[in-house]
C-alpha cells in the first residue's frame, strides 16, 4: 500500500511539475525570428512594408508601389482567417500575387495570383503547397490594360473565398498556418492594398 | 446537403426511437442546441440573431456479446450551408481485452476534457477561445484506432494512445487533402482524485503530435481537470479548467508558441439553477512582426452563465461575455455580447464518464 501511495505521489507530482513548468513557455519564443532584410521599408496606404529582395521595386508615391519584386507587410494579421482587398494594373507579361498566411520572407502559405494573358485578360490562380489552381473560367474575362480590383478571403483551415462577382466563388487548398501577408511584382503597379477581418463565415 | 434530406434524416432515425424497447438496448437520442446572441458592441464576430447551432442524432448500442458501436450525425446551423456531419462512427469494446478499451472508426480526440464532449453536454454556451483556435469550433475528430488501459494499481490510473489518418486536424474544408507525413497521434494519462466531503475530480495531461501533408508541424501538449461535489444526481459545485500549449512549425519557418486556458466553477443557487462563471485566456506567446520586433497578443474572455436545468433533457443558459483583446499593432478593443441557449434531448441520451 505504501508503494501504492508513493506512486501515486511521483504521478501527482508529474502533473504539478508540468503545471510548474509551463510559463517557462513563455521564455523560449525568439530563437526562431528572422529578421528581415530590410532593403526598403515604406507604407502602402498607410500600411508599412518591408522590401525583400533588390530588384527595383519602386514606390513612386504613398499609395503605389510599381515595378518587379517582393514585399511583406510589417505587421501579421490577427487571426489566420482574413479578407484582403488588391488593386492592381499589370504590364504585358505582368503578375502580381498577393501572398498570404506566409512568414515574413513570403515562404509557404498561399497565394492568390493575377497574371496579364497574350490576350490582354487577366489570369487567376491560387497556388498553395506549390500547386497552382487555374479558376480563371469562374470570372468573366477581366480586362487587363485597366486597372483590376478584387476582394477575397483566405481561410487558413483552407479556402479562398472571392466576393463581388455575383455569388461567392470558393476554392479549397491544404490548411496552412501562419499569419504575415506580402506581395509579389512583376511588371505590375498596386494602387491599394488592404487586409481587414473576413468577410465569409465557415 | 439540404435541409430536406437531413429532416428525412430526422424523420427515419425518430421512427427508430419507438423500436428502443425492442430489447436490442439500442439507445436512440435527438439532442437539439439552439443559441441566441446579442451584440452590445460592433465589430464582433458573431452577428446578432438566433441559430440551430447544432441538430445532432445519435445511436449506440452493443453490437453482441462483446462489442459496442455508436453513430451519431450532427447538421450545424452557422455553416454557409446545411449540411450533416458524420461526428461519430466506431465499434469498440471493453470485453475482448482485460483492463482494456478500444475504439475503431471515427470518434472525437480523447485528449483534454472538452474535446471528448459532444456540444450539446457542455456545461457553457460558447467555444473557449483556446478549443476554438487548437481543435475547432466543436473539436476535432478523426478515423483511426484508440486504445486504452487501466493500469493494475490500487488506485485509478488509465493511460489512452491513439493514432488516427491526419489528414485535417480540426476544421477543414479541404475534399482531398495531401496524405501527412506523420499522422496524428496522441496520448493521455488520467486519474482519479478523491476530494473532501465526498467530492471527486478527475486529472489528465495529453499529448497530440502530427505532421500534415503540407508539412506544418503540430504538438500539443493539455492539463485537464474536473472536480465535481454531488448529491443525487445534482453537482452542488462543480469546476473544469483547462491548459493547453501549442506549437506550429511551418516547413522552413518560424514556430509559432500559444498557450490558452479556461476555468469554469459552476454553483448550484437554488433548486435548478446554477451560477458559474468562466474565465478565457489565449495568447501567442512569440508574437513578432516582419522584422522581429515582439507584438503583445493577449485575448480574455470573462463569461458569467446562469443556468436553469429542470431536468437531464432540457436546459437553457444565459451567459454575457467581456472579451477584452490586446493584440498588437492593432487597436486595443473590447467585444461585448449576451448568448442565450436552449438543449433539449429526446430519447435516451448515453452517460458519459465522470
Amino acid at each position: 500500500m505504501t508503494t501504492a501511495m508513493n506512486l501515486k505521489s511521483l504521478i501527482l507530482s508529474s502533473f504539478a511539475l508540468v503545471i510548474a513548468f509551463s510559463p517557462l513557455f513563455t521564455g523560449c519564443g525568439k530563437d526562431n525570428v528572422v529578421k528581415g532584410d530590410d532593403k526598403l521599408t515604406a507604407k502602402l496606404n498607410g500600411l508599412e512594408y518591408v522590401g525583400l529582395d533588390k530588384a527595383a521595386l519602386v514606390t513612386t508615391a504613398a499609395d503605389k508601389v510599381s515595378g518587379t519584386g517582393s514585399l511583406v507587410f510589417l505587421n501579421p494579421r490577427p487571426l489566420e482567417d482574413s479578407n484582403y482587398e488588391l488593386t492592381f494594373q499589370l504590364e504585358p507579361q505582368g503578375s502580381v500575387s498577393v501572398v498570404t498566411n506566409t512568414d515574413n520572407k513570403l515562404a509557404g502559405g498561399v497565394s492568390v495570383v493575377f497574371s496579364r494573358t497574350a490576350a490582354n485578360k487577366v489570369k487567376i490562380e491560387i497556388l498553395s503547397a506549390g500547386k497552382p489552381q487555374d479558376v480563371t473560367a469562374d470570372f468573366p474575362a477581366i480586362d487587363a490594360t485597366k486597372p483590376v480590383s478584387f476582394t477575397f478571403d483566405v481561410h487558413a483551415h483552407g479556402h479562398a473565398i472571392f466576393q463581388g462577382f455575383g455569388e461567392d466563388k470558393e476554392y479549397a487548398f491544404p490548411k496552412v498556418a501562419a499569419k504575415f501577408w506580402g506581395l509579389k511584382l512583376n511588371k505590375a503597379t498596386v494602387t491599394k492594398a488592404a487586409a481587414d477581418k473576413a468577410k465569409s463565415a465557415g | 446537403m439540404s435541409l430536406r434530406i437531413w429532416g428525412a434524416t430526422l424523420m427515419a432515425v425518430t421512427s427508430l426511437a419507438y423500436a428502443v424497447d425492442d430489447g436490442t438496448g439500442l439507445k436512440v437520442s435527438a439532442a437539439v442546441d439552439i443559441v441566441g446572441t446579442a451584440n452590445l458592441s460592433s465589430g464582433n464576430a458573431q452577428p446578432t440573431g438566433m441559430m440551430i447551432r447544432g441538430g445532432e442524432i445519435s445511436l449506440t448500442a452493443a453490437a453482441d456479446h462483446l462489442f459496442d458501436g455508436s453513430l451519431s450525425m450532427a447538421a450545424h446551423g452557422n455553416e454557409p450551408q446545411i449540411g450533416v456531419e458524420l461526428h461519430e462512427a466506431w465499434i469498440g469494446s471493453t470485453k475482448l481485452i482485460p483492463r482494456s478499451r478500444f475504439r475503431l472508426g471515427q470518434f472525437f480526440l480523447g485528449i483534454g476534457r472538452l474535446n471528448q464532449f459532444h456540444q450539446h453536454d457542455w456545461p457553457f454556451i460558447g467555444t473557449p477561445m483556446v478549443q476554438q483556435t487548437f481543435f475547432a469550433f466543436e473539436g476535432a475528430f478523426d478515423t483511426g484506432l484508440e486504445y486504452s488501459y487501466l493500469l493494475p494499481l490500487p488506485f485509478f490510473l488509465e493511460v489512452t494512445a491513439a493514432i488516427t489518418n491526419g489528414f485535417v486536424f480540426g476544421h477543414s474544408h479541404v475534399p482531398n487533402p495531401p496524405p501527412p507525413r506523420i499522422a496524428t497521434h496522441y496520448g493521455r494519462l488520467a486519474t482519479y482524485i478523491g476530494l473532501p466531503w465526498d467530492g471527486g475530480s478527475q486529472l489528465g495531461v495529453s499529448y497530440v503530435g502530427n505532421r500534415s501533408g503540407t508539412d506544418v508541424n503540430l504538438l500539443l501538449l493539455g492539463l485537464d481537470f474536473t472536480a465535481k461535489w454531488k448529491a443525487m444526481k445534482t453537482n452542488l459545485f462543480f469546476f473544469q479548467g483547462e491548459t493547453w500549449y501549442r506549437e506550429l512549425t511551418p516547413s522552413g519557418g518560424a514556430t509559432e508558441k500559444a498557450l490558452g486556458f479556461y476555468l469554469y466553477p459552476e454553483y448550484l443557487l437554488f433548486e435548478n439553477f446554477f451560477l458559474g462563471v468562466r474565465f478565457d485566456y489565449y495568447s501567442v506567446l512569440n508574437s513578432v512582426n516582419a522584422v522581429g520586433a515582439p507584438l503583445s497578443n493577449v485575448e480574455w474572455n470573462v463569461v458569467p452563465t446562469i443556468t436553469y436545468k429542470p431536468s437531464e433533457f432540457v436546459l437553457f443558459r444565459l451567459a454575457y461575455n467581456h472579451r477584452p483583446t490586446t493584440v498588437q499593432p492593432f487597436p486595443d478593443r473590447i467585444q461585448k455580447y449576451v448568448e442565450l441557449q436552449s438543449i433539449f434531448i429526446l430519447g435516451a441520451h448515453p452517460a458519459h464518464d465522470f
